[in-house]
């Protein structure tokens, strides 16, 4: 990776265009208001029928339900007559999970679709209680080739089969402070060893600040930082016995433990306190969920040109990141899978999926990236545009039926690993013991 | 006119009327789930690999192999003593205090219940970030103080007293509350009694108060360290049975076994484990508390 393409990569977004796109948003909100229904597909049975007797649709949405959501369930309400009641799941990824196995394992007819995760869409899918999608892609001619491909077939679905369609993309970019990196005169680092060089320049204890901030915390986010750093070592969370990612696993810890620019909580740290520290000016680069890019939007000191972000510095394998993203899913056991096909059809929709960039998050096809209003609107767009220019940087987590087992057995040894408890080989030694026959149950 | 006999019969068969639906509910909401529970601990049952079979003594087999069992017993055993002794001397001392006669005294042991009325998970959660190395209330304390900000949930052995104390700070106000009847209990004839014999007020709690409070102590004992075992939210939202699984408890593991992996089968296995422990700490504890009631 030369360092043209790098900078290429950095770019840092005004809030002028933030205010202008803003405006341009408004309109085309009231516009879409305005705008006469877009009919439903002829083999939906007909909108009349639909209209004469409406139905009511009962969804489950996890994360922020702001107004953009509203403007959703108005649009399809308005379009199809049907009714939508929609819950507003827990916010506690782990709660969410739980909440909705009990209900997918009890065989809930109360829920007709769900905004799902890479993990539910295996998990659940594998077990049965999700509808297979392929039928809803042919009926609304959904074209699954505007989605980043390793979204569809690799965390969407399971044993061949389709069980989600991605709605919102979910990225880990490396984001920095600009003005942190101004000042100390460096450049965003190409490779480990100038992450490290970096981080030092950048980092200065007494006065609270690191060079980068890591969440380490048990319970999946130390988990992601796990596939994250040991995939570029070539190694991965399902396949830490190899050199790669012990030698990933042994630089993580010495970020913190040793070369001192990450602060030594860092086991600890989750994506909460890492933001509420990033807020605080307390880190320079962190590489996380686009997501958080988003939000740093609302903050009006950050928005001044100070957060950017640039591609993954490259490992000792490579200088990939991982992908993920939502989406919605069908309940096997609901009884109105006509109903949810329909609104998976309708939210598959670009123009339904494009008004996640008024939560500041970027919709998963890929067309719309490029799209000015997206790229302003939704941050972090511009630079998973680039990521898709610059080749297959992206990839996504080993989701197998049995991840969240895998995830739970490799943050358990690690995290004993970084709060010095076991050695690393001990770590990856009793991970594995614990994650190999868990894969030749999935796997084979 | 109805005969005495006839209207006996009438009253026994109502009153079975009335207990019966209370006791076919008991069945169906406790007996059956325990059974059940039992049951599926024979079996590799997982709905995600949508399997049932029967696995004879597999999953109990697989506890004595598993390490994580042996941290998180370590770990259950350390915390129910520690929290249970800490929270016993405490009691008895705050419900000492709380009965000397003193200007606001109601005012007071009210707000001595406060941390005991908040959910666990509220308390949990906001221990997680008193005991935050950069914006933990604790640590600003010890920073002004000696410059140092201790890695609390970090480091192995903190870890594991800042669980404990975030259990002994919320539940100690209950223990005070059920001593401080007691004490309310205890005849003050006794204590003149004690006095007319010459003993002063540490040999009259010693000889007076403490065997009085006995059965008292020793059946709060029992609950407390049964509520010990089966703590969850203190772990679940403070820890996650971290670092690593320092502080991973038994009821947490059967958390992380059934409801995010779906193993039910070895999640039941290890839930029958802790039965186990229960049922001894109660069985064990009633033959104390029968020794108490004989010596008085």
């Amino acid at each position: 990776m030369t360092r043209k393409v790098q900078a290429s990569l950095t770019r840092p977004v005004s809030r002028r265009a933030f205010l202008k796109t803003a405006g341009a948003g408004a309109a085309f909100a009231a516009l879409s208001a305005c705008a006469a229904p877009v009919a439903a597909p002829a083999e939906d049975g007909g909108g009349e029928e639909t209209m004469a007797e409406p139905q009511e649709l009962n969804i489950v949405y996890w994360a922020d339900s702001n107004d953009f959501f509203q403007g959703v369930i108005d649009q399809y309400q308005e379009e199809t007559g049907n009714i939508v009641n929609y819950e507003v799941a827990p916010a506690v990824y782990i709660e969410w999970q739980q909440m909705m196995t009990t209900r997918l394992a009890s065989g809930d007819t109360g829920t007709d679709a769900f905004h799902s995760d890479d993990f539910q869409a295996s998990i659940y899918g594998a077990a049965g209680w999700l509808s297979p999608l392929e039928p809803v892609v042919e009926l609304y001619d959904i074209d699954l080739d505007d989605w980043p491909q390793t979204l569809i077939y690799d965390v969407s679905s399971w044993d061949g089969v389709l069980y989600r369609i991605p709605w919102g993309n979910d990225t880990e970019i490396f984001f920095y402070r600009t003005d942190y990196f101004e000042e100390a005169g460096v450049s965003p680092p190409a490779d480990w060893n100038e992450l490290v060089e970096v981080g030092t320049a950048l980092t200065d204890e007494d006065a609270g600040i690191y060079g980068i901030a890591l969440s380490a915390t048990i319970g999946g986010q130390l988990g992601n930082e796990i596939q994250h750093w040991t995939n570029q070592g070539g190694g991965a969370i399902n396949d830490l016995d190899n050199d790669g990612a012990r030698e990933a696993l042994a630089f993580y810890k010495a970020l913190y433990a040793e070369h001192n620019i990450a602060p030594d909580s860092a086991p600890q740290e989750d994506y909460s306190s890492v933001f509420q520290g990033w807020l605080s000016d307390k880190y320079a680069m962190w590489w996380c969920w686009d997501g958080f890019f988003g939000a740093m939007r609302t903050n009006e000191e950050f928005w001044a040109d100070q957060v950017s972000a640039f591609l993954p510095p490259m490992g000792p394998d490579n200088a990939e990141t991982i992908t993920g993203c939502w989406g919605w899913s069908v309940v096997a056991s609901s009884p109105k899978q006509e109903l949810a096909n329909e609104w998976i059809g309708f939210t598959a929709r670009s123009d339904v999926m494009k008004q996640q960039i008024y939560r500041g998050r970027v919709p998963a096809r890929v067309s719309l990236w490029a799209d000015p209003e997206v790229q302003d609107l939704a941050p972090s767009s511009p630079f998973l545009l680039d990521l898709a220019e610059a080749g297959s940087l992206v990839k996504a987590r080993p989701v197998t039926p049995s991840i969240q087992e895998i995830y739970d057995a490799a943050e358990q040894n690690v995290h004993a690993f970084l709060t010095d408890q076991v050695s690393l080989d001990e770590a990856v030694t009793a991970a594995m013991d614990k994650i190999n026959p868990i894969l030749e149950r999935d796997l084979g | 006119m109805l005969s005495r006999q006839n209207l006996s019969t009438r009253r026994i068969l109502l009153a079975w009327l009335l207990v019966t639906p209370v006791v076919l509910w008991r069945l169906l909401t406790s007996v059956y789930p325990f059974l059940r529970t039992f049951y599926i601990s024979f079996f590799d049952n997982s709905p995600v690999r949508r399997t049932f079979d029967f696995v004879g003594l597999d999953n109990y087999m697989a506890l004595t192999r598993d390490a994580n069992v042996d941290a998180t017993l370590t770990f259950t055993l350390f915390f129910t003593v520690t929290s249970v002794a800490l929270q016993v001397v405490l009691g008895l001392a705050i419900a000492e205090l709380l009965n000397q006669r003193f200007k606001m005294r109601n005012f007071t042991r009210a707000v001595n219940l406060l941390p005991w009325a908040m959910a666990p998970i509220v308390i949990a959660t906001a221990a997680r970030w008193i005991f935050h190395q950069d914006y933990g209330l604790i640590n600003d304390i010890i920073w002004r103080l000696s410059g140092e900000r201790p890695l609390w949930l970090v480091n192995f052995t903190t870890a594991r007293f800042a669980v404990t104390i975030t259990d002994v700070w919320k539940n100690t106000a209950f223990l005070a509350v059920i001593f401080l009847s007691g004490l309310q209990g205890i005849p003050l004839e006794l204590y003149e009694a004690a006095k007319i014999d010459g003993a002063d007020g540490v040999r009259s709690y010693w000889y007076v108060t403490l065997p009085l409070l006995m059965p008292l102590i020793i059946s709060m004992i029992i609950f407390t360290a049964i509520f010990r075992v089966l703590t969850f939210e203190i772990v679940y939202a403070l820890t996650n049975g971290g670092p690593g699984t320092a502080t991973s408890l038994l009821s947490y593991l059967v958390y992380l076994e059934g409801f995010r992996v779906l193993n039910f089968g070895y999640a039941s296995a290890i839930a029958m484990l802790l039965f186990f422990i229960v049922l001894v700490v109660g069985v064990v504890g009633y033959g104390f508390l029968r020794r108490a009631w004989e010596r008085l």
